[in-house]
């Protein structure tokens, strides 16, 4: 029973890079981006033909973060530079990175038994899950302070104010269809690592291994939100924090839902369901 | 030095309802010149503002500052020479950045974004010297919001973050439109202040009559896009209100 959470919190770790990117996306740009769900299979896809090839796991980590960010400029430059609507941009990236994937895979699952991964290239405690623990919590930790570094620079203010207010930020001299190209690289940057990160914990890629994966990142932003809310806290980086928070807490929703018996089946049926109260229910209570 | 030569500017070019917003437009308006320019509405006010800002392509014609041809220069890099006050109180600040954020970008509006922090103490200090200036008492918000703030006090502020960096021209397009007397008064006395500090070349656009007469140093009026009035300081001083208004009966 211990485990079944431990498990939850390992896999919220992992896909809290995931909900890093959706917030870059969705909060900090405003753009709604689906390419999340064929980046996270590309992370995931180029991350298992490394490592079943013999490469160093730590060595993949950047060339898996920089082929996300290829996959996330090409929708921000489908969007920006032939202003296709970002939602489309997103769907059409995605639709065709279904085929990439397959094609890097040359199958549609590629297991990865007796493979070393980040998780047991050093041996620090004998409990593999603890093991796995400590290493996902370093990532995060350096994740989270590198993030809230980069969005207090010049850069990152220029990057929140295209998000915030398009207009006046072109007028302070920002080119705004390249921040969002850069913005829109780095959220699936972050994605594509969250795919690095579940394929290690799990132990395999899966060409499905990304459907309806978004929902699990908006998810994880909003929980961290409603918590943020409650609080008045405009710090980004507690609303970061706030977010890692959101990843982790809604693998433990999901693993208390299994727990008590819902079929597995159904799980996307919950997950949806479950983000469609946390999203509802700020609205239902304000009185307009 | 401001220069519009020869502009031409229609919207709509083929379709039924072709509007000729400037044609051809020749003005020229000298440094630490405050322009007043006024004119009903489709005169071409806002065009001839939207034109100096980048935000619209003339069809034909040149636009120089100091000389250079800024024609063709993308809106995002003629904010070396330009600063701009909206009409809109809320378009010149991100509501979810601090006062003080806001005030970072401001500063290095003609400088790369690049990765340091720039909010430091020192800087800190100038934003809150410069704010008490205003005497609205935001200097001890600096934490706060910019979409805390009331409509008016966002407007005084992104006036004085528009004289943050080192700039030469000031637009401001209707910039109390959506503010009441008082506060309006109060932003015009701040944008008055600076442009004399500062030296700045500056174009207001305002409907305000009152306004009109208080403020700049020359008048122009507009009409279907062409100057049909243009008055230096001298002149302007003897203008009277209930003159000006049979203007816009012409």
């Amino acid at each position: 029973m211990a485990d079944l959470y431990l498990s939850a919190v390992l896999l919220g770790l992992g896909f809290a890079s995931l909900s890093i990117g959706i917030f870059i996306s969705m909060r900090i740009f405003n753009i709604p981006d689906i390419t999340t769900d064929g980046s996270f299979t590309l992370g995931g896809a180029v991350t298992a033909v490394m490592l079943s090839n013999g490469y160093n796991a730590w060595l993949s980590l950047p060339i898996v973060f920089l082929i996300g960010a290829c996959a996330g400029s090409l929708t921000g430059l489908i969007h920006t530079r032939l202003k296709v609507n970002a939602l489309l941009s997103g769907i059409l990236v995605m639709t065709a990175l279904y085929s990439v994937n397959l094609a890097i895979m040359g199958r549609s699952n590629i297991p990865l038994v007796n493979i070393p991964s980040i998780y047991n290239s050093i041996q620090l405690v004998s409990d593999n899950l603890i093991q796995e623990l400590i290493i996902l919590s370093f990532i995060v930790l350096i994740l989270w302070i590198k993030i809230s570094w980069l969005l207090k620079t010049d850069f990152g203010l220029a990057m929140r104010a295209t998000g915030n207010n398009e207009v006046m930020i072109r007028a302070l001299g920002v080119n705004t269809k390249n921040m969002k190209t850069i913005g829109l690289a780095l959220a699936n940057g972050f994605t594509a690592l969250s795919g690095y990160l579940i394929t290690q914990i799990q132990g395999y890629a899966d060409i499905n291994m990304g459907i309806g994966i978004v929902i699990l990142g908006l998810g994880s932003v909003m929980i961290g939100e409603i918590v943020l809310k409650l609080f008045h806290i405009h710090s980004i980086p507690i609303h970061l924090l706030a977010v890692i928070g959101g990843s982790i807490l809604f693998r433990i929703i999901l693993a208390f839902a299994l727990s008590i018996g819902i079929d597995a089946l159904y799980l996307k049926l919950v997950v949806s369901v479950f983000v469609l109260l946390i999203v509802s229910i700020p609205n239902l209570k304000r009185t307009e | 030095m401001i220069h519009f030569r020869d502009i031409s500017k229609t919207f709509g070019t083929g379709t039924g309802n072709e509007i000729r917003a400037l044609h051809p437009l020749n003005l020229e308006i000298k440094d630490k010149e405050f322009v007043v320019l006024i004119g009903s509405n489709g005169s071409g006010k806002s065009t001839v503002m939207n034109l100096l800002s980048g935000a619209l392509r003339p069809d034909q014609g040149q636009i120089l500052v100091d000389g250079q041809d800024i024609t063709t220069l993308p809106e995002h890099q003629r904010c070396k020479y330009l600063s701009r006050v909206f009409q809109n109180p809320l378009s010149g600040t991100a509501p979810e950045l601090s006062i003080e954020e806001n005030f970072r970008l401001a500063t290095i509006r003609t400088q790369p974004k690049g990765f340091r922090i720039g909010n430091n103490d020192a800087f800190r200090k100038t934003v809150r010297e410069r704010i008490a200036s205003l005497n609205l008492g935001l200097e001890s918000k600096l934490n706060q919001p910019m979409g805390s703030l009331s409509g008016g006090q966002r407007q005084a502020l992104t006036l004085l973050m528009a004289t943050m960096d080192d700039s030469k021209i000031l637009l401001m397009d209707e910039p109390t439109a959506a503010l009441d007397p008082a506060t309006s008064k109060l932003i015009l006395d701040i944008a008055e202040k600076m442009v004399q500090e500062m030296g700045l070349t500056a174009i207001l656009i305002t409907h305000q009559m009152k306004d009109v007469i208080r403020y700049g140093n020359r008048l122009i009026q507009l009409k279907e896009g062409k100057v049909i009035r243009d008055f230096p300081k001298i002149q302007k001083q003897e203008i009277q209100l209930n003159e000006l208004i049979n203007w816009f009966g012409d």
